[in-house]
């Protein structure tokens, strides 16, 4: 499985990366990515199973990157998993009609990504 | 609990329950007798980090007192399982030279009362929780399960051979 | 699930949210405890990290802002990253990134527990040093940390409620 970790903090993702390498999921690959710009480039170069993603980010936010990849019939196979500060209804109601699989809240415990993360490997379709 | 309620043997607070091994405030003990049982009581503010490798049949419990050797390094160097940043890497070296391994660590805490019910500055389980947590995270392992917070003291009881806890607080008991 | 009538209000006069966000993010992603501050001890630090993010939701908009001494934005590094602290001093620019995403997570859940029906945007935050907090600030809220003392400045430009919601 490769995994693609999309968050303007280097810190965050290098986290949730420590997370990812504690767990028994079977990951081939980690990529990292600053904003949803970026994040669009590595979807397009490399097969991506498991996204994880910020919303609040400069350049492309996380809400804008995810209408993106729901338009694209090339990622309906792509597992989606928010990460954010933003706990809001209306942000959750939203992501639930861009088949994101999972919304964490940040802050966060490391065994709670790690269920997160268990949960969303089951459901990838490798 | 009630009084007349039937423990299974391995709970059985009497001579006939299986080998025990009872640790006392600021003690660690880490064994792989199959079969037997590792047992704490008094768990208040403290915290008892419960550790188990069903596959290498290694166990281990520490029950330690206070989140920082800092606080008194004379007691430390005497006592290092009274704290928990001596006291959690003391019992996870021994546990990995009896063979148990960290992807394999079944890791459960339990107490961190609030036994001033006070909340503030002197939330001595709340450090001491918060301190065991960060010190598991900084190793890299992750807590399988927690019974900690509240208001009360509890026993805990481990099985060696699968890590099962009991643990009892007032009237109720619950497994973890 | 708290209600909408049961979440407390986002004001520039109530500090009390704040002081529950601070707790909630130190103690779930820095395993940290947070307790009130008599004494903030300003002078004794070497220098300050500020970190600065702007929110807006559509109906309310505004600031918030951390100061912290470095030894307690080290300590919270650690205990982020798992690092070791014995291991060798990490980038300064590591430690500043950290240091927004802290006040970063402090905002958000913020806004959540004050306005938890509507989604909101932060900007990226700005973090520099500074000699000592500015005291000018007139909403300020002092906490210890770990016992390391940590400000919090908020302020806030409401809209009128008849402006439209921006998505």
């Amino acid at each position: 499985m490769r995994i693609l970790i999309v968050d303007d903090s280097s810190m965050m993702r290098a986290m949730i990366k420590r997370v990812v390498k504690m767990t028994r999921v079977p990951v081939d690959e980690i990529l990292e990515a600053g904003d949803g710009a970026e994040a669009l480039e590595l979807l397009e170069a490399h097969d991506v199973q498991l996204l994880l993603t910020d919303i609040n980010m400069p350049v492309m936010n996380g809400a804008d990157l995810l209408r993106k990849v729901a338009r694209s019939d090339r990622y309906r196979k792509l597992t989606r998993v928010i990460i954010s500060t933003d706990g809001s209804t209306q942000r959750r109601e939203e992501a639930a009609g861009l088949s994101v699989r999972c919304y964490l809240k940040k802050p966060f415990s490391p065994e709670v990504l790690r269920d997160v993360l268990t949960h969303a490997a089951e459901t990838v379709r490798v | 609990m009630s009084g007349s309620m039937q423990l299974p043997a391995m709970w059985r607070d009497d001579e006939q329950a299986p080998n025990r091994l009872v640790i006392g405030i600021g003690e660690m003990v880490v064994t792989t007798e199959r079969g037997s049982r590792i047992s704490t009581h008094a768990v208040g503010s403290c915290i008892a980090v419960c550790i188990c490798d069903p596959h290498a049949g290694v166990a281990g419990m520490l029950h330690f007192l206070l989140p920082e050797a800092s606080i008194n390094p004379d007691r430390a160097s005497a006592h290092p399982a009274a704290f928990a940043d001596t006291g959690i890497p003391l019992l996870f070296q021994k546990a990995y030279g009896l063979g148990l391994v960290k992807q394999r660590a079944v890791v459960k805490l339990v107490g961190g009362a609030d036994m001033a019910q006070t909340s503030g500055a002197f939330n001595t389980g709340r450090r001491n929780l918060l301190a065991a947590r960060n010190l598991l995270w900084r190793n890299g392992v992750f807590i399988t399960a927690e019974d900690v917070g509240g208001t009360g003291a509890r026993t805990v009881h481990m099985a060696v051979d699968d890590g099962r806890l009991q643990v009892l607080s007032g009237h109720s008991q619950k497994e973890l | 699930m708290t209600s909408s009538h049961t979440r407390p209000k986002l004001s520039v006069f109530d500090g009390a949210p704040i002081r529950d966000a601070v707790s909630a993010v130190a103690e779930k992603s820095f395993f940290a405890i947070v307790d009130g501050c008599d004494d903030p001890g300003v002078t004794t630090a070497p220098f300050w990290l500020f970190a600065f993010v702007r929110f807006d939701d559509g109906r309310t908009s505004g600031s918030l802002a951390c100061w912290l001494p470095p030894e307690l934005a080290q300590m919270l590094f650690d205990s982020f990253s798992g690092r070791d602290p014995a291991a060798p001093t990490p980038p300064a620019h590591h430690v500043d990134d950290l240091v927004g995403e802290f006040s970063n997570m402090v905002c958000g859940d913020w806004l959540s527990r004050c306005h938890g029906q509507w989604a909101f945007q932060l900007s990226p935050p700005i973090v520099v040093r500074a000699p000592r907090p500015d005291m000018r600030s007139t909403r300020r809220l002092w906490v210890k940390v770990n016992d390391r003392p940590l400000a919090i400045d908020w302020d806030l430009t409401a809209a009128p409620e008849s402006a439209p919601a921006r998505r």
